[in-house]
């Protein structure tokens, strides 16, 4: 086994849940996390050779998942849906859900979804991010943005949810 | 997924990876001995011929294809091999003038050598200089082939990447606004 196929291994094995936790994300079905996840890893591959450790490793993962989920390589630059689980506890980081209201905690949900995915690409990257319980200096350096920009944007699609969410249930 | 599907998925994948890495190695290696042999012409020019005018318009067009394999050591693999571990607004940066037409690097590098074989064509073809009439035919037939060719290519550009050259300037338009 040579040094490159070693570390490979290594930041997939300590990252795994990193890179899948972005791919539930992006990728409604099993098959297709998979496919994500995949082109994650080529992705991991290309690049582990640039990797100098002046960022953390978990930025660097960030990164190279966020990139890969924008799709460079097509002509297109992917107009991802974002996929939200129930099961997610992380949902608390964005809006505030009553745990005991379990019907209505489901449509919330289905609402959430749908205004997430009204979010323009940058938006939508950064809550995946937000979700992921990634803070906010690691945002900055994920996105490449300075760290109160980050948290201005943040402040603001979190209103512009809570206000669609106000809206839709009046 | 479970541990051992991936293991073994893993196991697949950097098999793939290492003969892909392999493959792209070889294929530049090959290309890029093809535009150093064909650079042996003007190389052979610039040694074998007796007359001054041939030997300087060998060196021009040596300089010239030297630019050109220059550009494509330099600047093919970036086509290919995109820093998915820069920042997003690094990136998104860089397929912008990546993805533009005529890219800025290339305008640097491209121009001088579409100059100098200008100059080493001519050298070659006009034995009389008082000869304005062939100068100009040369130099209007040169100018059409080149600019025939920035046409070809900006149409081939709208229609393939001016739309993801548009929506990168977008993104980077909304990572700036606050």
């Amino acid at each position: 086994m040579n040094k490159k196929e070693e570390t490979f291994r290594k930041i997939v094995r300590d990252n795994e849940y990193r890179i899948t936790g972005i791919c539930r994300y992006y990728s409604l079905t099993e098959e297709d996390q998979k496919d994500m996840y995949q082109e994650i890893l080529i992705n991991i591959w290309k690049s582990i050779d640039s990797f100098r450790g002046d960022a953390q490793l978990s930025t660097w993962i960030y990164r190279v998942a966020v990139n890969t989920a924008m799709g460079f390589s097509n002509k297109e630059i992917r107009r991802q849906k974002i996929f939200l689980e129930q099961t997610d506890g992380n949902i608390q980081n964005l809006i505030d859900i009553d745990e005991n209201c379990a019907k209505e905690k489901e449509k919330l949900f289905r609402r959430l979804e749908n205004q997430i995915n009204q979010l323009s690409v940058i938006d939508k990257i950064i809550i995946t991010l937000v979700l992921e319980s990634v803070n906010h200096k690691e945002i900055a350096s994920v996105i490449g943005i300075t760290e109160p920009n980050v948290r201005v944007k943040v402040h603001r699609i979190k209103n512009e949810l809570k206000e669609a969410l106000e809206l839709v249930n009046i | 997924m479970t541990r051992n599907e991936e293991n073994i998925n893993l196991n697949e994948l950097i098999i793939k990876l290492q003969s892909k890495d392999s493959k792209w190695k070889k294929l530049f290696k090959i290309t890029f001995v093809s535009i150093c042999i064909y650079i042996l012409f003007p190389i052979g020019i610039f040694v074998f011929e007796d007359d001054l005018r041939f030997r300087i318009a060998g060196i021009l067009a040596t300089i010239a294809f030297g630019l050109f394999a220059y550009y494509f050591r330099k600047y093919s693999k970036a086509y290919d091999n995109i820093n998915y571990h820069e920042s997003l607004k690094k990136v998104l940066y860089d397929a912008k003038i990546r993805y533009s037409y005529f890219p800025k690097p290339a305008r640097y590098i491209t121009i001088p050598a579409i100059i100098l074989v200008n100059i080493s064509e001519l050298l070659m073809i006009v034995y009389d200089w008082s000869n304005i009439k062939l100068i100009l035919m040369v130099q209007i037939s040169y100018i059409v082939l080149i600019g025939l060719s920035l046409f070809i290519a900006w149409i081939w550009w709208t229609r393939s990447y001016k739309p993801l050259w548009l929506s990168i300037k977008q993104l980077l338009d909304e990572l700036d606004e606050q």
